[in-house]
């Protein structure tokens, strides 16, 4: 039987130099390993013929034989038909390829709960430009000429006088300039920044509220905050203001929470103080009402920012603003939404 | 920034914990970042922001403490004896650009022997992180971080002439700092020279040239107010942040020069001997109009959505107003 392969062997071999065509090569193809009358296939049907003593040898012997057949009618495959060299062999047992389903970005998921917190206050939404000019985001908010913020070293000026908004401020005067009061808005978008480091991205994203309206008082200001910073991080969230200085608001508070990590007793994350920092706030600088032709005798508002991936670094306990920017799936994956 | 528990003590009596005076500052708009104990002192860091320029000094923070505690306030008394030789018959002040300096006060103080501070003065200063470096340049830092008027003492005798004259640079005219550096100057940035060459960038750094040393036997010891633009744009440029850039871009007190002056000169002579010369020059090319804020009570009733107890406002400011009288600034 042994020498029966060796024969069907070197046939092999002949008929496949003969091949000069992918007919006659599907011919040979046919003639070895044809389901029904292929000579290879005969010949493991045979195996069963054969005594049990020589049959391990036998199979092993037709199966060297079919995997050499294999290889070379690939091969001559590869160099008849054209186009099919580089195919890497299609392995048809291989598990398929899942479409795995996509989820938000940490980023928009947190953007959209903080849309929705202030929605259902009647909040309207509103947008403005990314690029924009010296008056929305410095002049008409109080900044005066001479400071820091406008600094080279800050601000990613642009062709024709125009920059890349630091904040998401100038959206508060655009809206107040198409509408008299009373008014009621977020907007939530990117904000640029010269600044790279574990806890500053030269991108991120703010959100900004402001609300304007006949006798709006600083109360308004903190019972939002609080409402909105309990939506957030739970119910027993506190909040605590602190004055502080922003040119475009009088009086200027920055505004904390409880710590969220030891409930105020204070830690590590807090620095022992038992809060943390959440963003800036305070009522609308009169000097502001005036840029956009709101009478600051008649009119109050508060307006308050803070910055969106400090949300979701506190959420999610993520201590490396630049991760939300890298788009890396070992990173994303773990916010399915 | 760094303040001295012991320190403010000496300008307003204090009851509270330290932790209590820090609450207190931070809720009214001093946000204290931290505190530590140092020799048996509190050292409180506060952060004092841009629009506070009045808060960075100890008087400033005890004229806060004060009003929010109704403590009396004790600012330092100052005092210069008369009958010195006047400053005019050795040393001469010409303000070239009053666009760029509204005001340049000096005096000198004649005959003083430079040496170590004494340890009251060296604590002081270790106490908030400064390093005491001579007698004379310790008094003026000590000035600094107690009246928030930074000053510059030259040592008159490298200064051509006994001349001030206050300019701007030549352009790529050179500079070499205190820290060593040699700078190259331009058009825009204001310098401070004598007859022949720049001696100190203006409201920045003083030049090593004319640094006091221990050689230095003749004090020329400037006050003076700078245009707060110009001073950020030259430390900018040069990328050097200060002490005196700092509050000279935020503001310092026009009203403050001659007081931050006279004070400094009392110290020095106090510890480092010599006379000093009086009357001061002051050249005040170009007077800062004093500003004046009404306070109205109808918008803060709006904003907070009830009253505040009659007289809290004024009561208030009445408090700080009695330094305020004191260094003649109007509130």
């Amino acid at each position: 039987m042994q020498s029966r392969v060796h024969e069907i062997r070197r046939e092999f071999d002949r008929d496949l130099a003969g091949a000069r065509d992918p007919e006659a090569l599907e011919r040979v193809r046919a003639r070895y390993l044809g389901r029904r009358a292929g000579l290879l296939t005969d010949l493991l049907r045979d195996l069963r013929e054969v005594p049990s003593a020589g049959r391990a040898a036998f199979g092993k012997a037709v199966n060297d034989l079919k995997a050499h057949v294999e290889e070379a009618l690939e091969a001559a495959q590869a160099r008849l038909v054209p186009g099919s060299a580089r195919e890497a062999p299609i392995d048809l047992t291989l598990p398929g390829r899942v479409q795995r389903p996509g989820a938000s970005h940490p980023i928009t998921q947190v953007s959209a709960l903080i849309e929705e917190i202030f929605l259902e206050m009647g909040y309207t939404l509103e947008s403005g430009p990314e690029v924009e000019t010296d008056f929305y985001n410095f002049e008409a908010l109080n900044i005066p000429a001479h400071h820091p913020a406008r600094d080279m070293q800050d601000t990613f000026y642009v062709e024709g006088g125009l920059l890349l908004r630091t904040h998401t401020s100038p959206v508060q005067i655009r809206t107040m300039q198409k509408r008299r009061p009373p008014v009621r808005m977020v907007a939530l978008g990117r904000v640029f920044r010269r600044d790279s480091d574990i806890t500053h991205s030269p991108v991120f994203h703010q959100v900004e509220g402001l609300v304007v309206a006949e006798g709006i008082t600083f109360a308004h200001l903190k019972g939002t905050l609080a409402h909105f910073c309990r939506k957030v991080f739970g119910k027993g969230i506190t909040i605590r203001l602190r004055p502080s200085y922003f040119p475009f608001v009088e009086p200027g508070a920055e505004y904390d929470i409880s710590c969220i990590f030891c409930g105020g007793s204070g830690c590590s994350r807090c620095k022992g103080t038992g809060y943390i920092e959440m963003g800036g706030a305070g009522m609308v600088h009169p000097a502001v009402f005036e840029k956009v032709g709101y009478d600051p005798e008649l009119f109050t508002g508060f307006a308050f920012g803070l910055g969106i991936e400090r949300i979701a670094m506190l959420k999610h306990g993520i201590d490396d603003i630049r991760l939300f920017f890298e788009n890396d799936l070992r990173f994303l994956s773990q916010f399915p939404g | 920034m760094k303040f001295s528990h012991q320190w403010l003590q000496s300008y307003v009596s204090i009851a509270e914990e330290p932790a209590r005076v820090g609450a207190r500052l931070t809720a009214a708009g001093l946000p204290m970042d931290g505190i530590e104990t140092r020799d048996g002192d509190a050292v409180y860091d506060f952060d004092i922001l841009t629009n506070r320029p009045d808060c960075m000094n100890h008087l400033g923070v005890a004229r806060e403490y004060a009003a929010l505690t109704e403590a009396p306030l004790r600012p330092p008394s100052v005092s210069i004896p008369a009958g010195g030789r006047p400053t005019r018959e050795v040393a001469s002040v010409a303000v070239e650009a009053p666009d760029l300096c509204a005001r340049y006060a000096a005096r000198c103080i004649l005959g003083v022997r430079v040496g170590r501070s004494p340890d009251w003065l060296r604590r002081r200063l270790e106490s908030i992180g400064q390093r005491a470096i001579n007698s004379v340049v310790d008094a003026t830092n000590f000035v600094l971080w107690e009246l928030g008027h930074p000053l510059h003492p030259f040592d008159m005798d490298r200064l051509v002439g006994g001349r001030i004259i206050v300019r701007r640079a030549r352009p790529g005219e050179r500079l070499t700092t205190l820290d060593g550096v040699e700078r190259t100057l331009t058009a825009d940035m204001l310098v401070i020279a004598d007859g022949t060459k720049a001696v100190a960038l203006a409201g920045v750094m003083g030049g090593a040239a004319s640094e006091i040393g221990a050689s230095t036997t003749n004090v020329l010891l400037e006050s003076a107010w700078f245009e707060p633009v110009p001073v950020r744009r030259a430390a900018r440029a040069l990328g050097l942040h200060t002490d005196a850039s700092h509050r000279f871009e935020r503001g310092a007190d026009p009203e403050g020069v001659l007081t931050a002056l006279d004070r400094a000169a009392q110290i020095i002579m106090e510890i480092a001997g010599g006379s000093v010369t009086t009357p001061a020059l002051d050249v005040f090319p170009r007077p800062l109009p004093k500003r004046v804020i009404a306070v109205r009570a109808a918008p803060s009733r709006r904003w907070a959505s009830r009253s505040p107890p009659a007289g809290t406002g004024s009561g208030a400011l009445e408090c700080r107003r009695s330094a305020a009288t004191w260094s003649a600034k109007q509130t």
